[in-house]
């Protein structure tokens, strides 16, 4: 539920409108979705990982 | 040592070996060799580890973890709940340890200490160590054991939330002063810092009129008072302490300690005589003693114990979640109120809510419609898919830079992410110039780690460790690329000539703030680079493989180009961290005929690699992408296309071996083009392309011989061998013009 007076620090009528904020990392839904065993493949650049979801040409260049 | 708890793991003493009877007491009399130790030393217990959001002060505390227990249970809290704050206590009496509460400076109009109790407890053996069961307790909570006097000040802290703090009743000098302090007033904190106080700081103060600072309120007590072994009689102080002025005074010394913690949240504003008298109680069981019958409790003048009535509309709950109406009558509002701990008056169509004493949390009506909500179960919120808008895809920057990754995957290329953070040697490695404006970074308030405090100001200055993560994994061919914003901040933002304003947090900012916080935000560009290293093309029953070199790299930057329909044009440059000879500068043209530069691409300097233990001969290349999707044409335009044969020229120019290739094949374009005009009729170079390099006898040392096929063509007629001679004579004077060029064999 987002707060009324946040609404009202920007400038929108706590009246008319409400909020609700709710969130999920998208790196923890592709850990779900995919399978990813370590988050942290992610972000480390090893080119097996990106390959498995690239074009599958599996040549160098 | 053998077996001392320190060398199993179990604790800090390294006194001896661990003593059954004495860690166990009375206990021990039954045991028997070869019984489990495990379970008998409370090392089998299980340890719930809680993730408590910074709204929900009271679920610092066993006891209000154990009411949401209660609800995530789906338990009554009227029976299943039993309250460890439910304790007999001893009426405030006259006798007890004299408090003022002074404040001269409330922040926020709040008084700094609303309630302060004290007892006494007096022959009390309270500085050595306390019975086994409350150390593993607070050790299982994360915290050290100390002495007894500590020990159980946190034990009733993690049980009930309100910190308390223990003083050696024989060092405090008349009256405990609650106060602010003094500007440039020092005191020493139990860690042995002097700290320099601010007049915002609220004080326990003690002595004649109360001058001599003995503790930082809620935040840190003083070396001068706290129990030593000499300790006979303790005082005990349980107080509720404004939030604001806890969490300022905390931030401003860097002490966020656990009192701190709950302090800033909100403690419960019923809970000190309680809590005073559940630490009283284990005093004196576990450190002899007796308890002072006089109890000390001051509430300061017109502070407001019970949170305010909040009134709440019946149907606001329904209306702002949107579960449906029936769900949520006021009969189940109440009851959900009333198992958070409200008490809920029905005022005609409103609900007058009274929140317990431990939700300062709950003052608007949405703060009561979340507790209601959360505890009718979020599943009963109605879900809808909203419709996907037509015509709101993505951008035609985003559409152009997903061309480009996807022709440089399908040119063999894999995309891979760094993290954005690097450091001021990393330019050392890269070689940059000491003036070099790459050198002008960003630096993190926070960073990760203390060791990359910068933003990168180029992709290729992060993607190089990912080559050499890759290398070091056995990758021996590898080419790679990444897409990432880099930070190019202003240097008078970055030498703090002209540094970003930082608004306060109690206001919206003003229009004139906003505009002059986004004009401290640095550019942020998309950049594209990639890495080449080992092989290109591997080996196999077709032939040798192919090691990537310059034109690799050349190449994967016009891939990059030609996926947004643009050409690069290509000249030599010496730029780091590239090698001088073996760099290309890669441009657009533009209207008025200068190139702007949008990247380079080469072999990296040797010293790099070296540097950055890279594989030898590693090609790179970095774009400005973001300046190539600006100047990417909209629209193609169609090619004119003749159907009239094409006529062919072979020229071979022998020029100097410093003259690069693709400056002598502009010239020659130029040249063609110049004579077009007197042959009329548009465009007749359809391309000119180098085909054969050759050094050696006859052409002389330090030249070599460039071989260019011209393909010409006319709209609407066949080209004559007067045509094509002519084109090609212009073509050629004016690479002689150019660049010296001498027909070969001529």
């Amino acid at each position: 539920m987002v707060n009324p007076n946040v609404l009202r620090a920007c400038g929108v009528d706590p009246d008319r409108y409400t909020g609700f904020a709710f969130g999920m990392g998208i790196e923890r839904i592709l850990q779900i979705r995919n399978g990813v065993g370590d988050m942290r493949d992610m972000v480390e650049g090893d080119a097996r990982f990106s390959r498995a979801f690239g074009t599958g040409l599996g040549t160098a260049l | 040592m053998i077996c001392s708890a320190r060398e199993l793991g179990l604790g800090e003493d390294h006194d001896g070996i661990i003593v059954l009877q004495r860690l166990l007491g009375a206990g021990a009399s039954a045991l028997e060799p070869g019984q489990d130790a495990l379970a008998l030393l409370g090392l089998t217990e299980e340890v719930v580890e809680v993730n408590v959001t910074p709204d929900r002060g009271y679920c610092f505390s066993v006891r209000g973890l154990a009411r949401e227990y209660v609800h995530g249970a789906g338990l009554d809290v009227a029976t299943a709940f039993r309250d460890p704050a439910d304790v007999e206590v001893p009426a405030p009496t006259s006798g007890g340890h004299p408090v003022e509460l002074r404040d001269e400076a409330p922040v926020h109009g709040a008084p700094g200490c609303t309630r302060f109790v004290t007892r006494v407890v007096r022959g009390v053996d309270a500085s050595g160590p306390s019975p086994y069961w409350l150390q593993r307790r607070l050790q299982q909570a994360g915290m050290r054991p100390i002495s007894l006097a500590v020990d159980v000040t946190n034990h009733v802290m993690l049980e009930l939330g309100q910190p308390l703090h223990a003083y050696d009743l024989a060092t405090l000098d008349g009256p405990l002063v609650v106060r602010r302090a003094r500007a440039g007033e020092r005191m020493a904190t139990l860690d042995g810092v002097v700290r320099t106080l601010d007049p915002e700081d609220l004080l326990i103060a003690d002595g004649p009129a109360g001058e001599r600072a003995i503790g930082i309120a809620g935040v840190m007590g003083g070396r001068e008072t706290e129990v030593s072994a000499s300790t006979q009689d303790v005082l005990v102080e349980a107080a509720r302490f404004d939030p604001v002025t806890i969490a300022r005074s905390a931030r401003r010394h860097k002490l966020p300690s656990e009192a701190s913690k709950r302090f800033e949240r909100g403690v419960d504003t019923a809970l000190q005589a309680a809590a005073a008298e559940l630490a009283v109680r284990l005093l004196v069981e576990h450190g002899g003693g007796t308890a002072d019958p006089a109890a000390t409790d001051v509430v300061a003048p017109g502070a407001v114990l019970e949170p305010a009535a909040v009134s709440l509309p019946v149907g606001l709950a329904a209306r702002l979640s949107g579960v449906p109406a029936d769900q949520l009558g006021s009969r189940r509002v109440v009851e959900l109120l009333e198992q958070v701990g409200c008490r809920v008056e029905e005022a005609g169509d409103d609900l007058a809510v009274h929140p317990p004493t431990w939700r300062p949390d709950l003052v608007q009506p949405v703060d009561l419609v979340e507790e209601v909500v959360r505890l009718h179960g979020y599943e009963a919120i109605p879900s809808e898919l909203p419709p996907a808008p037509p015509g709101r895809g993505l951008t035609a920057a985003q559409r152009a830079r997903r061309r480009v990754s996807d022709a440089l995957a399908a040119a063999g290329l894999v995309e891979v992410r760094s993290y954005p953070f690097t450091s001021a040697g990393r330019s050392d490695q890269l070689g940059l110039p000491a003036d070099d404006p790459r050198r002008v970074a960003l630096r993190l308030a926070n960073p990760l780690s203390e060791e990359q405090p910068l933003l990168r100001t180029s992709v290729l200055a992060t993607l190089l460790d990912v080559l050499r993560r890759n290398t070091s994994r056995g990758a021996a061919d590898a080419a790679l690329f990444e897409l990432g914003s880099v930070t190019l901040p202003d240097p008078e933002v970055v030498a703090g000539q002209r540094p970003a304003p930082r608004p306060g947090v109690d206001h919206r900012p003003s229009a004139a703030e906003l505009e002059a916080l986004q004009a401290a935000v640095p550019h942020q560009p998309v950049h594209l680079a990639g890495v080449l290293s080992g092989r290109v093309e591997r080996e196999g029953w077709w032939g040798p493989g192919r090691a990537a070199d310059v034109h690799d790299a050349v190449a994967a930057a016009q891939v990059v180009a030609g996926a947004l329909r643009l050409e690069l044009e290509l000249s030599n440059d010496a730029v780091a961290p590239w090698h001088p000879g073996r760099c290309a500068r890669l441009s657009l043209p533009t209207e008025d005929g200068t190139p702007v530069t949008v990247g380079h691409a080469g072999e990296l300097h040797p010293a790099v690699v070296t540097a950055l233990e890279l594989p030898a001969r590693t090609c790179a290349f970095e774009l400005d992408l973001d300046a190539l999707v600006a100047a990417a044409p909209d629209l193609v335009p169609a090619p004119r296309l003749s159907a009239f044969p094409p006529s062919k020229e072979d020229v071979a120019l022998v020029v100097e071996s410093s003259v690069p290739a693709e400056s002598v094949r502009q010239a020659l374009l130029a040249g063609a083009a110049s004579a077009e005009e007197g042959v009329g009729a548009g465009s007749l170079v359809e391309e000119v392309r180098l085909f054969d390099v050759y050094t050696g006898a006859p052409v002389p040392e330090g030249h070599r011989s460039l071989a260019f096929s011209l393909r010409l063509r006319a709209q609407g007629r066949t080209l004559t061998a007067a045509d094509a001679a002519a084109v090609r004579e212009a073509a050629v004077a004016e690479a002689a013009r150019r660049h010296g060029a001498v027909l070969r064999g001529a």
